[in-house]
């Protein structure tokens, strides 16, 4: 069997996508201050600050799908949810990147959510029980 | 081989630190090797790992496990008792102790199965 290489590189962008979310869940203060006005409350700061903490857990919990079904070995040698995968998540730690290094607001935040980790986590999960319980794929 | 690919990147970080870091006089030498004496060990403990599981005989994920145990007190080293830890090694530390650690329970119950 030739191995593809679509494996390792799905991993590698899932971890460096994982990488990049743990730090900006660290040091998420930078990002909350830029996208509050010049004379903030704290009421407010703690509004955003929810906000991003919300969207950083769901974050997690996309990933858990993504790594159980990737690492389960579930859709590990699916070519469309390996490319599909592999597209988003790099998109997302390029994005991050921009993201922390930069101290973008944090409402665009959402929009990384959205396509790079709310999009293949639910590809995954269509898959997921598209094998566990229609027994597609084999 | 997760934990390797993990490994490489802080690996290569090895210039830029010893340029931007004040360290004392010996101890950043002795950090780098000490790097790539992890390194030393890690390739020989994927490839018996991964060699002793395809061919499904003990000796391989033997020595595998062993040395997964050396392996998990330099990831350690890079996790604690370096000079200067990042952040970020915090974080790829953290992800490489982890899969050490499933492919140590792993290799434990591979043993046992290829045992019988």
């Amino acid at each position: 069997m030739q191995s593809s290489g679509l494996v390792p590189a799905r991993f590698l962008t899932i971890i460096a996508h994982l990488v990049l979310v743990i730090v900006i869940f660290w040091t998420r203060e930078e990002n909350i201050r830029a996208c509050l006005p010049e004379d903030y409350d704290s009421s407010e700061y703690d509004d955003k600050d929810l906000e991003m903490l919300i969207g950083l857990s769901i974050t997690f919990v996309f990933f858990l799908i993504e790594l159980i079904g990737f690492m389960g070995g579930i859709t590990m040698f699916m070519n469309f949810q390996g490319l599909l995968s592999t597209m988003a998540h790099s998109a997302a730690a390029i994005t991050l990147s921009y993201f922390l290094f930069d101290q973008w607001p944090c409402e665009w935040y959402w929009y990384v959510f959205g396509f790079c980790s709310a999009f293949p986590a639910m590809m995954e999960l269509i898959y997921i029980i598209g094998i566990m319980c229609f027994r597609k794929g084999y | 081989m997760a934990d390797g690919q993990a490994q490489a990147s802080t690996t290569t970080q090895v210039p830029r630190r010893g340029e931007t870091l004040p360290y004392a006089s010996n101890v950043l030498a002795a950090e780098v090797i000490l790097l790539f004496l992890l390194a030393a060990v890690e390739a020989p403990r994927l490839f018996f790992g991964r060699r002793g599981n395809l061919t499904e005989q003990i000796s391989g994920v033997l020595i595998c496990v062993i040395l997964s145990v050396a392996s998990v007190f330099g990831v350690l080293f890079v996790l604690l008792w370096q000079t200067y830890v990042l952040r970020v090694e915090v974080i790829l530390a953290a992800i490489q102790l982890f899969f050490i650690g499933m492919e140590i329970i792993f290799g434990i119950i591979s043993i046992i199965t290829f045992a019988k």
